[in-house]
């Protein structure tokens, strides 16, 4: 064949993927965005309202209590792993391990990247049936940080990983400790930590396999930590499998919400990685 | 000579232990003379940065290297010491090859070092700062823009930027690894400038393989092939007269046998 001819082919294939790809995606976003979009600008104050005690049967009221307990479960367990994740980051790098043990627990993060929600959810369940607890949103909350933490973590580890070894060099020969000198690289690794924290945000927050078994799934405003808790994927997954058409509609405007949410989420983590990006070197 | 050494190093061996096992330093026992700027030459690969930061300790931060043998700074002892290494290091300024900001704004960079070693008011650290970037010729291309990200200087810049950092701390001994190397000609001119003004002052000791910067700068001179120091000594005796065939061949021009072979063959 022809150079030329191959080159043609190929390049016509790739095109091909692409627009298969983007069509598809064009049509999830685009269907949830218009059927959400219109249940929302019917009635907007489904959003702000509290369900009444026959919402999901098609009954009256709102999913406020899905979004307020999505955040009562997944802000505070990205903080938890956070922190969590920023300790093990920083432990990995050279100045504190060897590269053989980095590399053993970042193989060890990835199979528990890799590791389907759904056995973080069936690991939480398993304990409160030990502990003989209820599902709650503490539950939910362990979950969710436990799928969380390994994403962050790697996000971290790479983060920190990239900073150049030379500045860790100028900040040691300045006669700084290890960890003023962490200080330092934390800092010039500051968007990619960002980026971590947010991609583990937005996994958590659009997770549903975790927060199913784990977080009771009423209709109760999310009130105390022992208490049931319902998030927006399994507010979706409730409605989506209701034999009400009212109600199937309304998982489009939760899914809508969702969406947003995320969407929010990832311009924001820009923002901030272009904020501090300012003070790396790009040469 | 001994006796007016900033610092020198005796029986001085360094290992890699990381996945290509190797000694990158054989036996070094030299001295660098005080209030000198001593240029460690050599091709490349044969162990001339593994040597400068053996001097301030910075293969300490990786877990793959194994040194043997003692530095003496000031006649102190650099690794059987009981002081914290931090401290010994900032006695030993450091400005790697390629040219290096600290994720934080210009004035900062100069001040982080002196901050932390000492405690100053802000009337004497401004001063500092102004003080340590006309000393790297910096002052008037920055003076405007003092507080703004340091990375955004240009490389050159950055390396100016690098030896006022290092010179803020008031180290007792300057390392430079080919400072110039990453430089475009004249950014590298200035720098070089730069050095010729500051040998006045500060013992340095630079690496770099460009021999018209040993004619240009060196006083003194040290010749490393293959992890060993095969000839060391005034810089106008070593460079006219070297004692040593492999000397000859490197300052000449002529072309060494590469390291890397030597060391698979
Ligand atoms: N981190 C390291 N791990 C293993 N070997 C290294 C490392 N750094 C340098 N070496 C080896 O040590 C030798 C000397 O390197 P180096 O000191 O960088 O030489 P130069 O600065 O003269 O070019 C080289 O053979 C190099 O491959
Ligand atoms: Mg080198």
């Amino acid at each position: 064949m022809n150079r030329y001819t191959k080159q043609t082919l190929v390049e016509s294939l790739i095109r091909l993927s692409m627009a298969l790809v983007v069509g598809v995606l064009a049509l999830i976003i685009g269907m949830t965005l218009y059927k959400g979009g219109l249940v929302l600008w019917n009635q907007p104050e489904v959003v702000i309202t509290a369900p009444g005690p026959m919402y999901l049967l098609g009954g009256s009221g709102g999913f406020l209590h899905a979004i307020l307990g999505s955040f009562a479960i997944v802000l505070p367990a990205t903080l938890i792993a956070t922190l969590l994740a920023l300790a093990v980051a920083m432990y990995l790098q050279t100045d504190y391990c060897s590269e053989r043990f980095a590399r053993a627990v970042n193989l060890l993060l990835y199979v528990l990247w890799g590791t389907p929600a759904i056995v973080y959810g069936v690991f939480v369940l398993t304990l409160l049936i030990v502990m003989e607890a209820r599902a709650s949103l503490l539950a939910a909350l362990v979950a969710v940080t436990l799928l969380q933490f390994p994403i962050i973590a790697r996000f971290m580890d790479e983060a920190l990983r990239s900073v150049a070894a030379n500045l860790k060099e100028s900040g040691y020969s300045l006669g700084l400790t290890r960890l003023e000198t962490m200080k330092i690289t934390l800092k010039a690794a500051l968007p990619g930590l960002t980026a971590g924290v947010i991609m583990g945000f937005a996994r958590g927050l659009g997770d549903g396999a975790a927060v199913l078994f784990t977080a009771g799934g009423g209709i109760n405003m999310p009130n105390e930590l022992d208490d049931s808790a319902t998030t927006l994927p399994i507010l979706i997954f409730q409605q989506a499998s209701s034999p009400y058409p009212s109600v199937r509609d309304d998982a489009f405007a939760a899914a809508f919400v969702l969406m947003m949410l995320v969407l929010g989420l990832i311009v924001v983590s820009k923002l901030i990685a272009n904020h501090f990006s300012r003070y790396t070197q790009d040469h | 000579m001994s006796d007016n050494a900033a610092i020198r190093t005796e029986n001085l061996n360094l290992f890699y232990t990381g996945g290509h096992a190797s000694q990158a330093l054989k036996d070094i026992n030299i001295a660098f003379p005080a209030n000198r700027l001593t240029t460690i030459i050599g091709p490349s690969g044969c162990g001339k940065s593994s040597l400068l930061k053996s001097l301030n300790r910075l293969h300490d931060i990786h877990q793959n290297t194994r040194i043997e043998g003692e530095v003496y700074l000031g006649g102190e002892p650099v690794y059987q010491s009981r002081r914290p290494v931090p401290d010994i290091r900032s006695r030993i300024g450091y400005v790697s090859q390629k040219p290096t900001a600290l994720p934080m704004s210009i004035y900062r960079n100069v001040a982080y070092g002196p901050r932390i070693h000492r405690s100053l008011g802000k009337a004497e650290l401004d001063d500092l700062v102004e003080t340590y970037l006309r000393k790297v010729n910096l002052w008037n291309e920055v003076k405007d823009r003092l507080h703004s990200p340091a990375a955004q200087l240009s490389v050159g810049q950055i390396q100016r930027l690098s030896l006022a950092r290092s010179l803020a701390v008031e180290p007792e001994v300057l390392l430079c690894d080919e400072v110039t190397s990453a430089l475009d000609p004249i950014s590298a001119q200035k720098v070089e400038e730069t050095l010729l003004q500051l040998k006045e002052d500060y013992t340095i000791i630079m690496v770099t393989h460009l021999m018209h910067q040993v004619e240009r700068l060196a006083d003194h001179v040290v010749f490393v092939y293959l992890g060993e120091v095969v000839e060391a000594g005034e810089a106008r005796t070593l460079l006219n007269h070297p004692g040593k065939e492999a000397t000859r061949r490197f300052v000449s021009g002529h072309a060494m046998p590469d390291v890397a072979l030597r060391a698979t063959a």
